[in-house]
């Protein structure tokens, strides 16, 4: 209905007719624009926390604040009730590859990164870029393909995250000091620790036993690296999480059998010997189980009933049918019933109002910085598409506090898109995930393939220790879905079985066929062996004026390669996957289409994954972990927000998410994202000027 | 109201009234899953998503009714019970089923998702069953006419010092709030007579549908229990039921009592399996095998959950599974054997698709002969 429409000055347009004419008492400040009192940039879990938060923490001043705000998300809004959650379902049974964006539809308005669209640049022989892969949504520069995604759309990549909630190691946040790596947090674990908790209840609502977190460099006691100062809530600071750990499985419990005592044992350089006793231990996850006393288990968007318990559907990645498994549409879900954005009704207390509006594309942080001082963010410009091709609408809104949550990338694109936040020179710096090699084998016994979550339990030891100052630290993480990652099973497995692409005669059908595959199906497995990423600064994503996609947004244009450091634990990796395969007495290296007990794993050098080190190659994959880019520190110089996450050069914008963290450890980081962005929220609620949105603007504090 | 529910003079009376109650809240399940099963894959999601919550409440139900059994010293039981001067009544459910207990309900058929299935939801769901005044229900001798009247008489006898002394309570074999999987509404642990009279409200329909004089309070709007700590609602089963029948939601300022007046609900009655029961019959056939088959899981499950009534432990795992625990794995596999049935042609009715029977078979003979018969019929195979 408003398709000519292509800039408007304010508020009043079509576009925005629900809060247009729903804004009553809010005044619009200078030009007509709508006012806020927080803009959020991106409608994902740490958006949504840092908003519940603020809300949940400003009620609770004295006088107490009720804040307006307003979340724009880039993707589309569909799974904001149960039924059309379930077209994301249908999209991921129909899909061919199931790969983690299968059940999220793209829109070529705010198109997304997918893995299928993962290859190699052509690089020169001078190590420059000749021809770069820009067949997906990033244009990569290489030499190696960034190989992760996130996802577009409201929820965010909690749409497809696996769940896993591993707090980061105390020696995590100070690895300069204790290692010599990288650089130091300027928050400590124990100051972070409070806010963990928050984010296992309040948010996420984690699954998990404290005493089976077998962890190296906690002293040896999980216990008392819980141990939480909240006794109110913890009486004696024993610390539990909300619900009970979701069982190990079965394949678990026979590795756990199997390897009983086993010491792994690693040559460092100089010949310097390390070991690891191996302990399998049960992976604290965002999913949704046996409930302790006083805590309610949050089920599906508009459907509270479905999703209260895990139920092994085994498809957590792209996607959890009954949303047992925690995603950021939750905590939308919640404020947006919680806090309509409409003026209260006649009796009704005054409460926070959050508007989300999806298909609005961030396209430009206003500000008056001046290159190297200080400025004022002064709105957010956004372009609101309603169909793919036509034209969008433009508006800007302007807030007391901004805040950026759109992805480590995308945070990273907006900000130099609009030259903002930037005298530090590190935005788009130091861009992490976990590299990750892939072993499999097929197991002597049936230990029950393909049932459960993606994965129940890891490996822990290599996590911390002292081999952290010569390489990378890593987490083992055990894969319940066979050879499903590695060797697209079950799928390619039955074509194996059916065999006959030579002859035209298929080898194996029917009740054969069947047989046999569940003689092989259930014997798979595989280990995720998960690298510690170090920052460096050439490790970036930039802008470039020749990709833009159809919106005119910048496309980011990725640098990535994997350091010395980062590489002399592949072979360590492989080593460890060695000596564990054998003790699992299936040592003996084995091929498809053959199927017998034994280690299939291997690496060829065709793949765009592929890295070679020291004569040996390997697959490297993405872990879907995207870290880095606006990493937080004390000195503006060499870091991009304060341990506030909050801009060193705009005081009233915060830049919040993984792209935030300054090193990345061994542990997923969502959970950690969470808590940092809990810790902002509880900043800026307090921080909240104290007039409304309503009353004019205050000179604000800087 | 001018006639007098029927009274419940003795323990004994109260304790078969409570192992019926269990058997209604029972037999209401299979009505419910029989049309939730028949829906077709992805196909009208408001309506599944809505049965399924039902049904999932309809469980709760069942649980509280036990709880409140075991904690007056009886242990649930599939058995059948002698209530009053009514000898041998059998709590467990076969169909078509007349109630031997409620008059108004009518009578409570197995049928996939249509229209007249939807009009049975209402009926079973509405106060007074779809009639205008109670007194517009016959009665019967020792039977109530609505399921309203059923638990208040248990409420009365459970209030009553002479039937239930407070040393009767005692919190055994409880099912405990951690077990149930809603979303909405707790398992009430059952300790003392003011616990098992709410663990009796709890179940009691709330009196949605009823004229305001009726009610002897204000009519509530559909959305006025805001009973979750998130934030989101949940309407009664009748109101829920109320929009499917009517294709339309109701605008949340309405009572349950109005038509629904908001957003249109399209409910398609064509993506819906075309099953239709058939009675037993036992002929060999492979479509009679798989119905048998069905029942045996039923039957199972159905001993499964008495079994968790019963404080049952299985020590087979690791930690032990709760006997709850146990019954949801029987749960899932009866979804799957009843989704299969309804997508397999039965031959003797062209266009029609097997269904469900949900008969339970008996521990004993019945169930022996049952099994013998499906162990014949694999080694044929």
């Amino acid at each position: 209905m408003h398709e000519n429409l292509v800039t408007v000055s304010g508020g009043k347009s079509g576009s925005m007719k629900t809060t247009g004419t729903q804004t009553g008492g809010v005044q619009p400040s200078g030009g007509g624009k709508e006012h806020f009192d927080i803009v959020i940039v991106g409608g994902g879990i740490a958006g949504a926390t840092v908003a519940k938060t603020v809300i949940e923490q400003a009620a609770t001043r004295s006088p107490a604040r009720h804040p307006r705000i307003l979340i724009l998300e880039a993707g589309r809004a569909t799974a904001m009730s149960a039924d059309k959650y379930d077209t994301y379902v249908q999209s991921y049974q129909q899909a061919l590859a199931k790969v983690p964006n299968s059940p999220y539809p793209p829109t070529v308005s705010a198109p997304q990164p997918d893995v299928l669209d993962i290859s190699r640049p052509v690089m020169g022989e001078d190590g420059t870029t000749k021809i770069p892969a820009d067949n997906g949504y990033f244009v990569q520069m290489g030499p190696l393909p960034f190989g992760s995604d996130y996802a577009r759309a409201l929820g965010g990549t909690t749409l497809h995250w696996l769940g896993t909630c591993l707090r980061l190691l105390p020696n995590d946040f100070r690895m300069d000091t204790e290692y010599g790596r990288g650089v130091d947090w300027p928050i400590t674990y124990d100051e972070l620790k409070p806010y963990y908790e928050r984010a296992e209840w309040d948010i996420i609502g984690v699954s998990a036993d404290v005493g089976h977190q077998y962890y190296p460099g906690i002293g040896g006691d999980p216990a008392k690296y819980f141990k939480s100062k909240n006794t109110g809530k913890f009486p004696d600071g024993v610390y539990h999480f909300p619900m009970e750990e979701i069982p190990s499985s079965f394949l678990d419990e026979y590795l756990a059998k199997k390897s009983a005592g086993l010491v792994v044992t690693l040559k460092g350089d100089l010949g310097r010997e390390y070991t690891f006793p191996i302990k399998i231990s049960n992976t604290p996850v965002g999913r949704n189980s046996t409930p302790t006393p006083g805590y309610q288990p949050v089920g599906a968007v508009g459907n509270a009933d479905q999703g209260q318990r895990c139920e092994g559907n085994s498809s957590c990645i792209p996607i959890c049918p009954v949303q047992a498994k925690y995603n950021a549409l939750k905590t939308l879900y919640e404020l947006i019933v919680k806090y309509p954005d409409r003026e209260p009704r006649e009796g009704e207390k005054e409460k926070a109002r959050v508007a989300v509006r999806s298909q609005c594309m961030a396209s430009n942080v206003e500000h008056t910085q001046l290159p190297k001082k200080q400025g004022t963010v002064t709105g957010i410009t956004y372009l609101k598409y309603s169909d793919d091709g036509s034209p969008p609408v433009r508006a800007t809104v302007t807030a007391d506090v901004y805040v950026l949550a759109a992805n480590a990338i995308e945070n990273a694109t907006l900000l130099l898109a609009s030259k903002a936040a930037n005298s530090s020179g590190e935005v788009g710096r130091n861009l992490m995930d976990h590299p990750l090699l892939l072993t499999w084998g097929l197991l002597e016994d049936n230990a029950g393939a393909y049932r459960g979550p993606g994965s129940t339990s890891g490996i822990p030891a290599f996590r911390d220790g002292p081999h952290r100052s010569e390489r990378t630290a890593f987490r083992v993480e055990i894969g319940n879905w066979g050879w499903n990652f590695p060797e697209n099973a079950p799928y390619d497995t039955v074509h194996d079985l059916v065999g006959g692409a030579g002859t035209g005669t298929a080898q194996l059908y029917g009740r054969a066929l069947r047989k046999r595959l569940g003689e092989i199906l259930p014997n798979q497995f595989r280990i995720a062996w998960e690298l510690e990423q170090d920052p460096e600064p050439t490790n970036r994503v930039t802008i470039d004026e020749r990709y833009k996609d159809s919106l005119g947004m910048y496309r980011p244009v990725i640098h990535y390669d994997l350091s010395e450091y980062v590489r002399a634990s592949l072979p360590w990796a492989a080593e460890a996957s060695r000596q564990l395969f054998e003790r699992l007495g299936i040592g003996a290296e084995v091929r498809r289409p053959e199927y017998k007990p034994g280690d299939y794993t291997h690496w060829d050098a065709n793949d765009p994954s592929a890295v070679t080190y020291d004569g040996q190659t390997y697959w490297v994959r993405g872990a879907g972990h995207v870290v880095g880019t606006h990493r937080m520190g004390e000195d503006p110089e060499h870091s991009v927000v304060d341990g506030y996450q909050r801009s060193h050069d705009l005081p009233n914008l915060f830049i919040v998410g993984c792209g935030s963290m300054p090193t990345l450890g061994t542990s997923n980081p969502t959970l950690t994202m969470t808590a940092l962005a809990i810790r902002t929220g509880d900043h800026i609620a307090a921080q909240l000027p104290t007039h409304t949105a309503a009353q004019p603007k205050e000179k604000k504090d800087a | 109201m001018n006639a007098q529910p029927t009274k419940i003079p003795t323990l004994a009376g109260l304790r078969a009234a409570l192992q019926l109650a269990i058997g209604l809240e029972l037999s209401t399940i299979p009505v419910y899953l029989t049309g939730l099963y028949s829906i077709r894959e992805g196909r009208n999601t408001d309506t599944a998503q809505t049965i399924r919550s039902v049904v999932m409440e309809e469980m709760l139900h069942m649980t509280l009714a036990a709880n409140v059994l075991n904690a007056i010293g009886e242990v649930p039981s599939p058995k059948p019970v002698d209530f009053l001067d009514r000898k041998h009544l059998s709590p467990i459910p076969a169909y078509p089923l007349d109630s031997p207990l409620i008059s108004g309900i009518g009578t409570l058929e197995l049928l996939p998702l249509s229209a007249r299935a939807v009009d049975n939801y209402v009926q079973i769901e509405h106060p007074l069953h779809g009639a205008a005044t109670l007194e517009a229900i016959p009665a019967a001798p020792d039977s109530y006419r609505t399921i309203g009247e059923f638990y208040h008489a248990i409420d009365l006898a459970l209030n009553d010092p002479q039937i239930c002394p407070d040393s009767l309570f005692e919190p055994v074999n409880q099912v405990p709030d951690n077990e149930y999987y809603g979303g909405a509404g707790d398992v009430v642990e059952v300790c003392d007579r003011k616990t098992a009279r709410a663990a009796v409200q709890k179940i009691v329909d709330q009196g949605e549908g009823l004229p305001e004089e009726a009610l002897h309070e204000p009519a509530k709007k559909v959305t006025d229990a805001d009973r979750l700590a998130s934030g989101w609602q949940m309407y009664s089963h009748y109101a829920r039921f109320r929009e499917i029948q009517t294709g339309r939601k109701f605008r949340p300022d309405q009572t349950a009592g109005e038509t629904p007046a908001g957003a249109l609900l399209l409910v398609d009655y064509n993506q819906v399996e075309p099953a239709e029961f058939v009675p037993r019959n036992g002929d060999g056939s492979p479509e009679a095998v798989a119905l048998d088959e069905f029942d045996l899981a039923y039957s199972l499950l159905v001993d499964a959950v008495y079994a968790a009534f019963g404080g049952g432990i299985s020590s087979r795992s690791e930690p032990p599974l709760t006997g709850l625990q146990v019954a949801v794995h029987a749960m899932y596999g009866l979804k799957h054997k009843a989704v299969a049935l309804m997508r397999t042609p039965n031959p003797e009715r062209p266009g029609r698709t097997l269904c469900p029977r949900f008969a339970y078979v008996a521990l004993g003979g019945d169930r022996d002969k049952l099994i013998r018969r499906l162990e014949e019929r694999s080694g044929s195979r």
